[in-house]
C-alpha cells in the first residue's frame, strides 16, 4: 500500500496519476481474470484428462478383458503395446482379479529407474492428492457381464497438461499486455477529455487573479464534476463581484456620510505616496478638481510653514502608536493664498503583514470659525477682567464725584441765581452728574446690576438726555411726546444712559448733520406681540436718525457685547442699552436702511397713568427752614461725611456722623435712651473692614422697629438698593447724590414715618 | 475410485484364497482350466433353448480334478445367474447343462456325448487332445506351461453357439 502511495506521489500531475490508475485497474482486473482462467483451465483440463483416461481405461479393459479372464498376460501386454501411438499416456497397469500386475505399459520418455511394482505403489499414492496433479490418473474395473475380471490404472503424461497450461498462460499474458497497451492509449485519450478542461479552468483562474476582473467566467465544459467545479468557481466569482460592488457602494456611502457632515475626505497610500481627495476637500479650500494632483504631497505643501513641525510630529506619534487617532490642527493654504484652519483627523485602515501601515483615510474639517470664536472669547475675557478693574476704579471715582457734585450743589445754595457764579456752578454740576452716570455705566457692566426703579417721567429723562448730548452739535432734535404719555417705573440713571447712547449713535451716524426724531406713544399689548412681552400697558419710544444706516450683517450683531463698527468704540454702548431695557422688562428693536437712516424702537412697561410730578423742587425751596430733626450719617469716606454734614445742615437738619456700623448702633441706642431718637439714619451699604449698612440696619431695627433708615451706595445695581424695603430700609439714595435728591429721600422717609 | 480399488484388491487377494488353500493338491494347471470354464460363458452366446432355466450350470463329466476346484465356486453367480456345478454321468443328465466339461476319460463316448450336447446347444469344453478336431467346441491345451485353447467354430455353429471376437482373438487355433 505504501509502495502504491509512493508511486502515486511520484506521479505529480493529475494526468500521470490518471494514467496510472487506469493501467493499474486494468492490470488488476486482467491478472485476476488470468489467475481465475488458469485455475479454471487447470481444473477443466484435469477433469477432461480424467474423463479421457477413464475412457481409455474402459477401452483397454474391454480390449484386454478376455485375455485377462483367461490369464493371457502376453495377450494383455500385446494389447497395451498398441498405446505407444498415444503420447498422452504416461503408464498403464492392468491388474488381474487378484490384484496382480497382468501387464504394464509406459511411454519411452519415462526414464524413471523403478520397477513396475514400485511404480504401482507410487501411482496409488497419487490417488490421494489428485487435485493438484499435473498427471491425472484413473482406475477402471474390468468386468464382463457383471463379473469382475481385473482392473486397469491409467496415468496421463504431465507434459500434456503443462503444455496446455503454459499455452493458456501465454495467451493470458498476451491479452494482459494487449489490454495494458489499450488502457495506456485510453488513458492518453481520457487525458485529453479530463485534463484539458482542468487546464483551461486553471488558466482562466490565473487570468482572473492577474487582472482582478471578477466579471470573467470559466466556460463549463468536460465531465459532470468538472462542469460542476466550473459552475462553483463561477458562482464564487459572482459572489466576489457582488461583494466588491457592495464594498464600493459602502465606501461611496461613508464618503457621502462624511461629506454630508461638511468634512472633506483624504485617502493616502502611504508606501506609494498616492492620495485621493474628495470634491468637498477641494471645494472647502477653493480648489477645482484639476488643481490637486492625486498625491499626498499636495497636502504637505499647503500646510502653513509654521504648523508643519507640529503636524509632522502628530503623524509621527500616531504612526508610532502613541495616539489612537491622528489628530492635528493646522493652517491650510487655499487657492486664493489665504489660510484656513483645518482639523485633520485620520486612521490607518490597512497594514502589511509586517505591520507597516499601507493606507490611511481621514477627514478635513474647516475650523476657521471656531478658531475666530476662540479668539473672540479670549478678547471678551480680557475685556471682562478690564471691566472688573474699571468697576473698582469707578467705585472710588464715584465717591469722589459724590463729594464734587454735593459740594457744587451746596455751593449753589449760597449763591443767588442771578449771581455770575451760579451758571458755571450749574454747568459744573451737570457735567459732574454726567461723569457720575459714566461711572454708573461702568459699574453696571462691572457688576451687572438690577435697575433701581422709581416712578419717572419719560419726557423729562428724554429731554434731559437730548439737551445734554446734542448740545453744540449740528443735529436738530424733533421730540414728539404727548402729554398723555404714561408714567414709567424705571431707573432714571440707566434710562438716560440708554437714551444717551442712542443719541450719540445717531450723532455719529449723521456727521454732516440732520434731524433726530424722537417720538413716544402709549401702547397696550396683548399676549401675542412680536416682542414676546406679557400683556399690559406699555409706552413705545422711537429714535429715528437720517444717517448712513447699518448693514444687514451688522444689524444682527449690533447688540452683541464688544461689537463695534467704530474705530474707537468699546462695543459696550448698545450692549448696555440692550441689557438695561431687558432688565426693565422691555424690548428694543432696530430697523435700518442703508443711506436712509436707522430707527431704534423701545417698548417699556408703563404704570398706565400719567406722571404726577412730585414736589422735589418744593422741598429744595424749603431749604433754610427750621431744623426738622437729627440725622445720623454713617460712611467710611470722610469726603462723603463732610458733604453730608454740609448738605443736611443746609437743609436744616442736625447731623451726627460715624464711620462704622457698630458706631452707628451705639449712637442710635444712646439717642433712644436719651429720648431724642434720630429722625433718620443714612447708611453706607459697604464699610471696608467693618459692619456694613445691612447688618447695622437689622440691629437698629431690633432696637427701634420704627427707625427711618436710608441706604446709600455707589452700586445702584446692588439688590439691596433696588429692593431696600425687604431689608428694612425706608429709602435709598445712589451716590453721587445732589442736595435735592437727598432732600427728596429724606422727605419721603419722613412722610412714611409720619404715616406709620 | 478408492473403493473400487479396494474391491479389486479384496477380490484379488481374499476371495481366491480358499481354493488356493485346498488346491495345494490340485495342479496349477486345473486352476487355470477352471477359470477358463467359468469365464468362457462370458464371451459366448448360447441358443435360447439352452438357456431355459434360471441358473447357469457348468456340468462335469468324467474323472477330473476340476470338480474339486470348481466346488469352491459353487455358490457363486455367473453374471445375474446363479452358478451351479454339476457332475453328470449319463447323456440323459445333460438337460439343464449350459457348459459341459468332458474329461479325457470320456473320450470313448464322445460320439454320443457331442451330438447330444450339440442338439441341446451346450458348449462343450475338454482338455483332451484334438478335442476340436473330434467335434468338440473348445479344446484346452498345455503349451510351454501355458494353457491355450482351440476353437471349433463349425461345431459351435452347429450347436447355434456364437463367440465374442475377443475370445476368437485369444484362441490358438480356430477351426472353421
Amino acid at each position: 500500500m505504501s509502495l502504491l502511495d509512493r508511486i502515486f506521489r511520484s506521479a505529480s500531475s493529475i494526468r500521470n496519476q490518471q494514467r496510472l490508475v487506469i493501467m493499474l485497474a486494468c492490470a488488476n482486473v486482467l491478472v485476476i481474470t488470468l489467475v481465475c482462467f488458469l485455475a479454471y483451465s487447470y481444473f477443466s483440463l484435469n477433469q477432461e484428462s480424467r474423463e479421457r483416461m477413464g475412457a481409455l481405461g474402459d477401452i483397454i479393459g474391454a480390449d484386454v478383458g478376455a485375455a485377462l479372464a483367461f490369464g493371457d498376460d502376453q495377450a494383455v501386454g500385446t494389447s497395451l503395446a498398441a498405446l505407444r501411438a498415444d503420447l498422452a499416456v504416461k503408464q498403464v497397469f492392468v491388474l488381474d482379479v487378484q490384484g496382480k500386475i497382468s501387464a504394464y505399459y509406459h511411454n519411452e520418455t519415462d526414464q524413471e529407474n523403478l520397477d513396475r511394482q514400485q511404480r504401482l505403489s507410487v501411482l496409488r499414492s497419487h490417488f490421494r492428492s489428485h487435485f493438484l496433479d499435473l498427471s491425472p490418473e484413473v482406475s477402471r474395473s474390468i468386468t464382463r457381464d457383471g463379473v469382475l475380471l481385473g482392473s486397469v490404472l491409467v496415468e496421463q503424461d504431465e507434459r500434456v497438461m503443462i503444455r496446455k497450461l503454459l499455452f493458456t498462460a501465454g495467451i493470458g499474458a498476451g491479452i494482459l499486455l494487449l489490454a495494458l497497451g489499450i488502457s495506456f492509449l485510453l488513458a492518453r485519450r481520457f487525458q485529453k477529455i479530463i485534463t484539458a478542461p482542468v487546464t483551461a479552468m486553471a488558466a482562466a483562474m490565473r487570468e482572473v487573479s492577474r487582472v482582478k476582473d471578477y466579471s470573467k467566467r470559466v466556460v463549463p465544459v468536460g465531465p459532470d464534476e468538472l462542469v460542476q467545479l466550473a459552475l462553483n468557481f463561477n458562482a464564487m466569482l459572482g459572489e466576489i463581484e457582488q461583494r466588491d460592488a457592495a464594498l464600493q457602494e459602502n465606501e461611496a456611502r461613508w464618503k457621502f456620510a462624511i461629506e454630508g457632515s461638511g468634512d472633506g475626505v483624504w485617502d493616502w497610500y502611504i508606501q506609494s505616496g498616492a492620495a485621493s481627495y474628495s470634491s468637498l476637500w477641494k471645494q472647502m479650500l477653493g480648489y477645482s478638481e484639476e488643481d490637486i494632483a492625486p498625491l499626498y504631497r499636495e497636502t504637505l505643501d499647503r500646510v502653513h510653514p509654521e504648523d508643519r513641525p507640529a503636524a509632522a510630529e502628530a503623524m509621527r506619534v500616531y504612526l508610532a502608536g502613541g495616539s489612537e487617532i491622528y489628530l492635528t490642527e493646522y493652517r491650510f493654504r487655499c487657492k486664493d493664498d489665504s489660510y484656513r484652519w483645518i482639523l485633520s483627523r485620520g486612521m490607518v485602515v490597512s497594514c502589511s503583514e509586517a505591520g507597516q501601515p499601507l493606507r490611511m483615510i481621514g477627514t478635513h474639517t474647516d475650523i476657521t470659525e471656531r478658531k475666530e470664536q476662540e479668539k473672540e472669547l479670549l478678547k471678551i475675557e480680557k475685556l471682562e477682567s478690564l471691566g472688573v478693574l474699571a468697576g473698582g476704579i469707578a467705585h472710588d471715582f464715584n465717591n469722589i464725584l459724590t463729594a464734587v457734585v454735593g459740594n457744587i450743589s451746596l455751593a449753589q445754595m449760597f449763591v443767588a441765581p442771578g449771581h455770575r457764579s451760579f451758571k458755571p456752578l450749574t454747568e459744573a454740576e451737570r457735567a459732574s452728574v454726567r461723569a457720575g452716570e459714566l461711572a454708573q455705566q461702568l459699574l453696571t457692566f462691572a457688576r451687572g446690576g438690577e435697575p433701581v426703579r422709581k416712578l419717572a417721567s419719560l419726557r423729562h429723562i428724554v429731554n434731559e438726555s437730548i439737551s445734554l448730548a446734542l448740545h453744540g452739535s449740528n443735529i436738530k432734535a424733533v421730540v414728539e411726546i404727548p402729554d398723555s404719555i404714561h408714567a414709567i417705573e424705571a431707573d432714571a440713571g440707566q434710562l438716560s444712559q440708554v437714551f444717551n447712547n442712542l443719541i450719540i449713535n445717531a450723532l455719529q451716524a449723521m456727521p454732516e448733520g440732520g434731524t433726530l426724531a424722537v417720538a413716544a406713544r402709549n401702547e397696550a399689548l396683548d399676549g401675542k406681540n412680536p416682542c414676546s412681552l406679557p400683556a399690559g400697558s406699555y409706552i413705545r419710544l422711537t429714535f429715528s436718525d437720517q444717517g448712513c444706516g447699518i448693514s444687514e450683517d451688522d444689524l444682527t450683531r449690533i447688540f452683541d457685547p464688544y461689537f463695534s463698527t467704530k474705530p474707537k468704540g468699546n462695543g459696550l454702548g448698545l450692549a448696555s442699552v440692550y441689557s438695561i431695557i431687558n432688565k426693565h422688562s422691555g424690548h428694543i428693536g432696530v430697523t435700518s436702511t442703508l443711506g436712509e437712516g436707522t430707527s431704534f424702537s423701545i417698548v417699556l412697561p408703563s404704570t398706565g397713568g400719567e406722571y404726577q410730578p412730585q414736589q422735589a423742587d418744593a422741598q429744595s425751596q424749603t431749604a433754610g427752614d427750621q431744623a426738622r430733626g437729627h440725622i445720623l450719617v454713617m460712611d467710611d469716606e470722610e469726603l462723603i461725611l463732610s458733604l453730608a454734614i454740609g448738605m443736611l445742615e443746609y437743609l436744616g437738619y442736625q447731623v451726627t456722623t460715624c464711620e462704622s456700623g457698630a458706631e452707628a448702633i451705639a449712637l442710635y441706642q444712646t439717642s433712644l435712651e436719651t429720648g431724642s431718637a434720630y429722625a433718620s439714619v443714612i447708611m453706607d451699604l459697604t464699610i471696608p473692614g467693618g459692619m456694613g449698612g445691612k447688618t447695622a440696619a437689622e440691629q437698629i431695627l431690633a432696637l427701634d422697629p420704627g427707625a427711618a433708615l436710608v441706604v446709600s451706595s455707589g452700586y445702584s445695581n446692588d439688590p439691596i438698593m433696588s429692593d431696600f424695603k425687604s431689608y428694612g430700609f425706608s429709602g435709598s439714595v445712589t451716590k453721587p447724590y445732589t442736595i435735592s435728591e437727598l432732600a427728596e429721600v429724606l422727605a419721603s422717609v419722613a412722610g412714611q414715618r409720619a404715616a406709620s | 475410485m478408492v473403493l473400487r480399488l479396494l474391491v479389486i484388491v479384496l477380490l484379488g487377494t481374499l476371495v481366491p484364497l480358499p481354493p488356493c488353500a485346498r488346491a495345494g493338491e490340485v495342479p496349477q494347471e486345473y486352476q487355470v482350466k477352471a477359470r477358463y470354464l467359468l469365464n468362457i460363458p462370458l464371451y459366448s452366446e448360447l441358443p435360447p433353448h439352452a438357456m431355459k432355466g434360471e441358473g447357469y450350470s457348468v456340468c462335469l463329466i468324467g474323472e477330473t480334478p476340476l470338480a474339486s476346484v470348481l466346488e469352491a465356486t459353487r455358490s457363486k453367480m455367473l453374471g445375474s445367474r446363479p452358478l451351479a456345478i454339476r457332475t453328470v454321468e449319463e447323456v440323459g443328465q445333460l438337460e439343464r447343462c449350459q457348459v459341459l466339461f468332458i474329461a479325457s476319460s470320456e473320450r470313448y463316448r464322445l460320439q454320443t456325448l457331442l451330438p447330444e450336447a450339440q442338439r441341446r446347444g451346450i458348449l462343450t469344453v475338454s482338455d483332451m487332445r484334438n478335442f476340436t478336431r473330434l467335434g468338440g467346441i473348445i479344446g484346452l491345451q498345455t503349451v510351454d506351461n501355458r494353457i491355450v485353447f482351440d476353437l471349433n467354430l463349425s461345431a459351435a455353429g452347429k450347436a447355434a453357439i456364437s463367440f465374442s471376437s475377443h475370445l476368437l482373438k485369444l484362441a490358438r487355433d480356430v477351426i472353421r
